[in-house]
């Protein structure tokens, strides 16, 4: 009796699991970070980290880099934030909170949609973005995040 | 100047610098420099609250004065505390403000204004004892590369942890650590700093060299600062998860030497956090060493609300007739906001200090 009970109880934490596993999966989908298609070259998430707490501010030629955000309510800066910081979006505001008054500094620029990243990005040689689609090929991809584990990637201008 | 118990500490520095900053900030924002790139481009942060054609004001992050670059904020604090020894007391503590010029890459520049004690009410008196305007900050912030950036001015001394976020909006508790207020080194150092980071391995690498060979621009009467100080610390970590660093300073005052040690460890989780810091000084300067440690935790029991534990000892100067102490505090936060607070804890010791007595601490501190 006491075996079918523990067989039912484990069937049940494994249908939940399961459950649970398949709501990520589906609500989840992999973050492009994206660049000019001239400063196509593969970043580390650790580089990436750096470039989106400001604490690197210059591309290896000597530009300043121009990080862009998207709106702290949607669903792929809140990925992005997971996957790079390993917070949220509301908790990287206690970081900013301490650049904001140790230094002056600002959180990056935030953009309104995904086509504006998508178009800033085009135009700008020095910036960088991320989004859920890479779009149709006029900025280039340089790093996956979350399929699996992190994919450089390179994109057109290769 | 004095008006009866109402004291103002305006030093002529402040004055000048008070007067001389907005206009450079102004002058600063209509330079056009077309080999740089703002790092401001569109928004900054979250959606502004206000606007009124290029000015924007953002709940926490200030006012910025369209393309010119600059950005008025600060912060606030209001405090009320309860005592066995001094009964109630009822304190608007402070009103900072920040003037940050924003606008190129490879140069900011900040100024942290301060009104002090601006009025206070207890069971014998209420009005502004003790009021004063001081020129907290005053720096410039100049990127050569990553690696190497110079400061010059007056800015916070860098030393373990907390002294980096000595405005309470940062904070978790009303009151700092005892080794926070105790005289270990001054919070500000005039002179330079230089300063930079690196990736390496998962984390950043920081590091900062810095030197203090001027007055400092603080005005305060109760400040003894040193004549000279050299200091070096070393932090690595995510900038986010956690960071652990190591501290040196050396200060000479009336050449005699005092050496300060510190280490400083915070780990960052998203029910929690833990911040522990200990400081060793010793030197010509002192008596004896002196030395003091805080171990604080943070619980996010219910997001906005959270539960706050800090274990402190310090060991102070013997021969200065105080003895050790061991302080325990907790509390609870209500964060609707991430840069607002409203904070209420109970302090208790082992022993009475002198100036830091046991009690119940309440504030409400925020941002603009």
């Amino acid at each position: 009796m006491l075996g079918k009970r523990s067989m039912i109880v484990r069937a049940l934490v494994l249908a939940a699991v399961l459950m649970r596993s398949s709501q990520l999966w589906a609500g989840e989908s992999p973050v492009h970070v994206i660049v000019h298609p001239t400063r196509a070259s593969s970043l580390t998430v650790g580089e990436v980290r750096a470039i989106f707490l400001k604490q690197r501010l210059f591309w290896s030629d000597g530009q300043p880099i121009v990080p862009v955000n998207r709106a702290a309510d949607s669903e792929v800066r809140e990925r992005f934030s997971q996957l790079v910081f390993g917070r949220s979006s509301r908790q990287m505001a206690t970081y900013w909170n301490r650049r904001y008054f140790d230094a002056g500094e600002f959180p990056p620029a935030t953009l309104a949609s995904e086509e504006a990243v998508l178009r800033y990005v085009a135009v700008n040689a020095n910036a960088i973005g991320y989004v859920a689609q890479t779009g149709n090929g006029d900025v280039a991809a340089v790093l996956l995040l979350g399929d699996s584990e992190p994919t450089r990637t390179r994109g057109p201008g290769d | 100047m004095s008006f009866g118990t109402f004291k103002l500490w305006i030093g002529p520095r402040a004055r000048l610098l008070a007067a001389t900053l907005p206009l450079f900030l102004l002058i600063g924002g209509t330079v056009h420099a077309a080999d740089e790139v703002s790092t401001a481009p569109v928004e900054i942060g979250e959606s502004p609250l206000l606007t009124a054609g290029p000015i924007e004001y953002r709940p926490g992050r200030g006012l910025r004065l369209g393309p010119t670059g600059a950005v008025i904020g600060g912060f606030t604090n209001i405090k009320a505390e309860h005592s066995k020894e001094d009964g109630g007391e009822f304190a608007v503590d402070k009103l900072n403000f920040f003037l940050i010029f924003d606008r190129y890459t490879r140069f900011r520049a900040v100024a942290e204004l301060q009104l002090k004690d601006i009025f206070a009410a207890d069971k014998e008196h209420a009005g502004s004892r003790d009021f004063a305007f001081d020129v907290r900050r005053l720096f410039g912030d100049f990127v050569l590369y990553d690696e190497l950036r110079v400061r010059a001015g007056t800015f916070l001394t860098e030393v373990g942890y907390w002294n980096l976020i000595l405005a309470e909006p940062l904070t978790w508790t009303t009151e700092a650590p005892l080794i926070i207020e105790e005289s270990f080194f001054q919070a500000t150092t005039t002179g330079l700093m230089l300063h930079g980071s690196r990736a390496v391995g998962v984390g950043q690498i920081g590091y900062s060299l810095s030197s203090q060979f001027l007055k400092p621009l603080e005005n305060d009467p109760d400040l003894d600062p040193p004549d000279y100080t050299g200091g070096a610390r070393l932090e690595y970590g995510t900038g986010t998860a956690w960071s652990v660093g190591a501290s040196y300073q050396a200060a000479d005052t009336d050449d005699q030497w005092t050496h300060l040690g510190g280490l400083h460890a915070q780990w960052q989780h998203e029910r929690g956090e833990l911040l522990g810091e200990f400081l060793y000084q010793d030197g010509d300067g002192l008596d004896s060493s002196q030395w003091g440690a805080y171990l604080q935790g943070v619980f996010a029991f219910h997001p906005p609300f959270y539960l706050v534990g800090r274990y402190e000892h310090f060991e102070p100067v013997s021969g200065e007739g105080e003895p050790a102490l061991n302080i325990f505090t907790a509390g609870w936060v209500y964060k609707p906001f991430p840069f607002m607070a409203l904070k209420i804890e109970y302090r208790f010791c082992d022993k009475e200090p002198e100036d830091d007595p046991e009690g119940l601490f309440a504030s409400f501190t925020t941002f603009f």
